[in-house]
């Protein structure tokens, strides 16, 4: 945010750009969807976010976009993992596919919460968000692996990941291995449930794919110091 | 008057002396007004060692999880610091030189001077 907000101090003239996306000149801020941030009182707050609010008075705000929203009920992750399972922009397919597995998961787990004994239903995790958001955690790769020319040959390197790169890993192996390890007669949630179930326990393909990676970054590490970040 | 020096002492190389002259210069003896376009020396790699200390413990651990969370918040938090020196270095001295375009741009503005005002 410091950074558009300093950008924002320079002289801002018109020029040619894109139409599509530049809609707003950089005066606009972005918007704020999140109720619990308005709420806060202004004792705990840093004095970069008092300085932004204060900001917000009279500066013009981008409308909020179509997907977010200040429902409880809405969760970045799972916006962004129905986003990249969408085909062809058909979204209430893939929102329709995620509200299906989540269900799905709810389903099982509270059959397993039935079945369980007296003493071991506590264990039990019966919630599909945290479900979900567990699985996820535990697809995201730490290390990645860079094709770095070196000397006239490529050589894979071991990176460090950034935060975003580490999600997008994670939402890749898993919606490819629902895609493509399917049988043709289950149906895309209830594999992904499954995929989803096995990978908050540390199992499954996908988990085995980041171990994979995990494994060449560890036989290339002699390779690291090519890196020049 | 030092530079009048110069130019004798230039126009001396040149001419015939003792049959032949000193240097023959295959192009004007003027000194251009840009520099070879350099690459600026990369960085190195940071968080080599975080790294390698998580990938040994992994080997130990036979790559399963859960055992080397103390390297791997070592590893996230050495990321986290060279970020932050990134990006407070935005501008890079190159061992105190300039860089070739910013020395570019300077030279065409301030053009070596070859004729006599």
């Amino acid at each position: 945010m410091a950074a558009s907000i300093s950008g924002l101090l320079k002289p801002w003239t018109p020029r040619v750009f894109l139409v599509r996306w530049s809609r707003y000149n950089p005066y606009y801020l972005e918007p704020e969807v999140r109720k619990e941030e308005y709420n806060r009182p202004e004792t705990d707050l840093s004095p970069e976010e008092i300085e932004e609010r204060e900001l917000k008075i009279h500066r013009p705000i981008k409308a909020a976009v179509n997907s977010v929203s200040s429902s409880g009920y809405n969760d970045p992750v799972i916006s962004k993992f129905i986003n990249m399972m969408m085909k062809h922009g058909n979204k209430v397919l893939a929102r329709e596919i995620m509200t299906d597995t989540l269900e799905s998961i709810k389903r099982k787990q509270v059959e397993k919460y039935h079945k369980a004994p007296e003493g071991k239903r506590e264990e039990i995790e019966c919630n599909p968000y945290a479900i979900f958001h567990q699985a996820m955690d535990n697809c995201k790769p730490i290390v990645g692996m860079a094709s770095i020319q070196k000397g006239g040959k490529y050589y894979q390197v071991p990176i460090p990941l950034s935060e975003n790169r580490r999600r997008f890993l994670a939402m890749k192996w898993m919606i490819t291995e629902c895609r493509e390890n399917r049988h043709r007669r289950t149906h895309m949630y209830e594999k992904l449930s499954q995929e989803l179930l096995a990978a908050s326990a540390k199992e499954g393909n996908v988990i085995k794919k980041k171990y994979e990676l995990h494994k060449m970054a560890e036989a290339n590490r002699a390779y690291a110091h090519f890196r020049w970040w | 008057m030092a530079g009048v020096s110069i130019h004798e002492k230039v126009s001396r190389i040149l001419n015939k002396q003792n049959g032949r002259p000193v240097i023959k210069p295959n192009r004007p003896l003027v000194l251009l007004d840009t520099v070879a376009n350099r690459k600026p020396r990369k960085g190195e790699a940071t968080c080599v060692s975080e790294m390698t200390f998580l990938m040994a413990c992994w080997k130990l651990n036979k790559f399963a999880d859960g055992f080397c969370s103390e390297e791997t918040k070592t590893f996230y938090a050495c990321m986290e610091k060279a970020k932050l020196e990134m990006k407070n270095k935005s501008q890079p001295l190159h061992g105190g030189r300039l860089h070739p375009k910013q020395a570019n741009t300077l030279l065409r503005r301030y053009p070596n001077l070859t004729t006599e005002i």
